[in-house]
């Protein structure tokens, strides 16, 4: 086929196909409807011109497919030209001959449905066009039904017998200059407005199309139209468009200047339209350099490669968004981590009209995010190496002081009776260190193994407390102290560890009770949200306020050994009992006023 | 026995018996004629300089020379004590007050003390005969 022929048609877009769809010939016409060059077009697929999603697809499929299986189709519908703004097009398609599956597309622009119903409507009280012929002596030869209505004639009374000017009346000579000229073979266009029976103005157009018969004037038709609405629509789509244009340049600035965010608007195909400072600064790409760009050159060959940018697309189109993940490429080569979101922008009527992609560099949170694991990894080891030395020392701190233990024990059997007072104190001093020292290693001991190889488990609170109070049963008798408690509760919890908790708790409680009183001592739970919140109430001598928080360090005293003995660490126990829980441990006192622990166990320990 | 002018009382403020006790061996064995008062904990010490408490019949104030101070006590802590003895009226106090460590575990002590004016020196612990007389002659001889 010789499509040269056709080259240079204006008033018809045709183009060539081949059987997969790709465009081999592009027209005069074809650049004039859709906009683009043929350089840009050629090579490309009829996929660009259809709109996407199930639309652009039906579409496909009668242009490649039926026209193949029957030789020729007609597919009306959406073309997106280059600058976006949609066509609505007849297409008909015909196999050529003797080719390889080529398909000849002759293409042109046609009113839309929505359009041929509503934008121009005949006049609202006719049923027809005001239509008519009248010859050159000015007789009507026809007049539509709507016509005769209009000048408030019958069909037999008007054609050809009534004169133009008879008719006119009054209006003729205002007429008249037109007619003429219609007569002279001049076509004439006559806007102006008419007074209906209703008493509706109504705007109207009246074309006088000359009829020529071998190069003479014969009459001439007249036809005129109602564009009242047609004019208001314009009116309103040009008020719309105004609002739009100043809301859209209110947005488009704001969005320029987000910094943190790249923000990109792309038209239906994928090309940049827009593009912020935050994609200036995440790409290093100026706007001048990428708009009307493809915003593949934004990502590896590989994922273009793949489709998957267009499968990006299709899904924005289809469920409104789509995110993806992964490499983005920036303007000197190098490389970063980000996450796209691609949103469509549909117009009032649903019409998609291109996308916008917010673009995030994740590079520094995938960084933060390997730098914490690395230091959780640090801290878990740190952890276990801190529980080892604890463990170790322990176990090396009570080798030297059995021997000091012994000695003493020895020395005071054998010598006592010999020694001078300063002797026996000294001797006195030693015993009372190594004891202690023997609770401060244990308590130690036992801190560093808190919590190890402990096993998840349900535990009865309310069990636990009764075997504890029957362990503590002589102190109990010894303070005269009532402990009440009832209904505490199941809880999932580290049984070994609990029972701790409650000992060294109640344990407090009761020595450190006010000396002349009698100790009274409160447990209870209660059950708040995740946690469940234990409390344990004394009447003795309180804490004050300032050392609340430090009493749960290890070896902090707030009492003179002489006063309440103890090493220090049993408070320290309960915090890390607590924290092994998931919990929080404090106290509520006001030194004299008693003491009340709290402290809460998580119910997700799991 | 040697008399130091100005130093009629030491007083020592220390939780741990077995310290106070050593402390006031290592006074007696120094051959300095003083009396030594302990103190086991901060609120005693300062009701002996106020006379109140336990102390509240004498009549006048003791006014030790040498005020030997634990820093590490339960409860009231050295710190605790010295946030409270410097608003004591000149006569209520000490001549000098020497802050006692145990050993320098703590770096953030030792930076206090320095830094703390109403402190004359501190001391590592155990206190023996040679420091007790450097600290003398540095706080009564010169």
């Amino acid at each position: 086929m010789d499509f040269s022929l056709v080259e240079q048609v204006e008033d018809y877009a045709v183009f060539v196909l081949d059987s997969k769809g790709h465009i081999l010939n592009w027209n005069r016409g074809a650049s004039f409807l859709l906009g683009y060059e043929c350089s840009k077009i050629i090579g490309q697929t009829i996929n660009v011109l259809l709109p996407p999603g199930n639309d652009g697809f039906d579409a496909r499929c009668i242009i490649l497919e039926d026209s193949k299986s029957t030789g020729k189709s007609i597919y009306e519908g959406w073309f997106i030209p280059e600058n976006g703004i949609k066509v609505w097009v007849s297409l008909s398609v015909s196999l050529i001959k003797d080719s390889d599956c080529n398909l000849i597309c002759i293409c042109h622009k046609i009113d839309s449905p929505n359009r041929r119903n509503s934008e121009i409507s005949p006049l609202k009280d006719g049923l027809d066009t005001l239509f008519a012929y009248w010859d050159r002596d000015g007789v009507c030869k026809f007049a539509s039904r709507a016509y005769k209505d209009w000048y408030g004639w019958t069909s037999d009374d008007l054609e050809g017998k009534v004169k133009l000017s008879e008719m006119l009346g009054n209006t003729y000579h205002n007429n008249v200059g037109y007619i003429e000229a219609a007569l002279r073979g001049e076509t004439q266009v006559v806007k102006g407005q008419a007074l209906l029976h209703s008493g509706d103005v109504r705007d109207m157009v009246t074309y006088y199309q000359p009829d020529y018969k071998n190069s003479v004037v014969e009459g001439f038709f007249v036809q005129t139209f109602d564009v009242t609405e047609y004019n208001n629509m314009k009116q309103d789509v040009e008020l719309q468009f105004e609002n739009i244009k100043k809301s859209d340049e209110k947005h488009r600035k704001m969005i320029s200047e987000i910094r943190d965010y790249a923000i990109i608007f792309l038209d239906l195909n994928g090309y940049v339209e827009n593009w912020n400072f935050g994609a200036e600064k995440t790409t290093g790409y100026k706007a001048e350099e990428v708009v009307g760009q493809h915003f593949s050159m934004f990502y590896p060959d590989e994922l273009v490669r793949k489709g998957r940018l267009r499968e990006l697309l299709l899904q924005a189109a289809e469920e409104g968004s789509a995110y993806y993940e992964g490499v983005h490429l920036k303007k000197d080569g190098d490389f970063f981590q980000g996450g796209v979101l691609l949103t469509a922008i549909r117009d009032d009527s649903n019409c998609l009209t291109g996308f916008f992609t917010i673009t995030r560099d994740l590079s520094d949170q995938k960084r933060t995010e390997e730098l914490l694991e690395f230091s959780l990894k640090s801290l878990e080891s740190k952890n276990k190496e801190l529980e080892q030395f604890i463990y170790i020392a322990s176990h090396d701190l009570q080798e030297p002081l059995r021997t000091i233990s012994s000695y003493t024990a020895i020395i005071e059997k054998r010598s006592l009776q010999q020694m001078d007072e300063i002797s026996k104190m000294g001797i006195k001093f030693i015993t009372e260190a190594s004891l202690r020292m023997k609770d401060l290693i244990k308590g130690l001991l036992d801190y560093g193994r808190l919590g190890l190889n402990a096993e998840l488990r349900e535990i009865y609170s309310h069990d636990i407390v009764s075997a504890v109070c029957q362990d503590l049963n002589a102190s109990i008798s010894e303070a005269k102290a009532s402990i009440r408690f009832d209904h505490l509760p199941k809880i999932q919890g580290y049984e070994t560890e609990f029972r701790l908790l409650m000992q060294n708790l109640l344990g407090n409680a009761l020595k450190f009770r006010k000396k002349d009183v009698a100790a009274e001592i409160s447990i209870s739970a209660v059950s708040k949200g995740n946690v469940w919140q234990f409390s344990i109430r004394d009447n003795g001598i309180g804490i004050k306020p300032e050392f609340k928080s430090k009493i749960f360090t290890i070896f902090q005293r707030l009492n003179g050994r002489d006063d309440y003995e103890g090493t220090g660490i049993g408070l320290a126990h309960c915090k890390k009992i607590v924290d092994l829980h998931k919990g929080e441990i404090w106290v509520e006192s006001e030194l004299g006023e008693g003491a009340e622990f709290v402290f809460t166990i998580s119910k997700n320990l799991n | 026995m040697t008399k130091i002018e100005g130093l009629d009382c030491i007083l020592l403020v220390d939780d741990d018996n077995a310290t106070n006790y050593y402390h006031n061996l290592v006074i007696t064995h120094s051959g300095v004629d003083t009396h030594v008062q302990i103190a086991t904990n901060a609120q005693q010490a300062l009701d002996f300089l106020k006379n109140e408490g336990e102390f509240a019949c004498k009549s006048t104030f003791p006014k030790p020379g040498l005020i030997l101070l634990d820093i590490n006590m339960p409860g009231m802590s050295g710190w605790d004590f010295m946030s409270q003895y410097k608003f004591l009226p000149e006569y209520q106090k000490g001549k000098i007050v020497v802050a006692m460590l145990t050993t320098s575990l703590n770096p953030d002590d030792e930076r206090r003390a320095l830094e703390n004016k109403e402190i004359f020196q501190l001391i590592n612990k155990p206190l023996t005969e040679e420091k007790l007389l450097e600290t003398l002659k540095e706080g009564f001889l010169k």
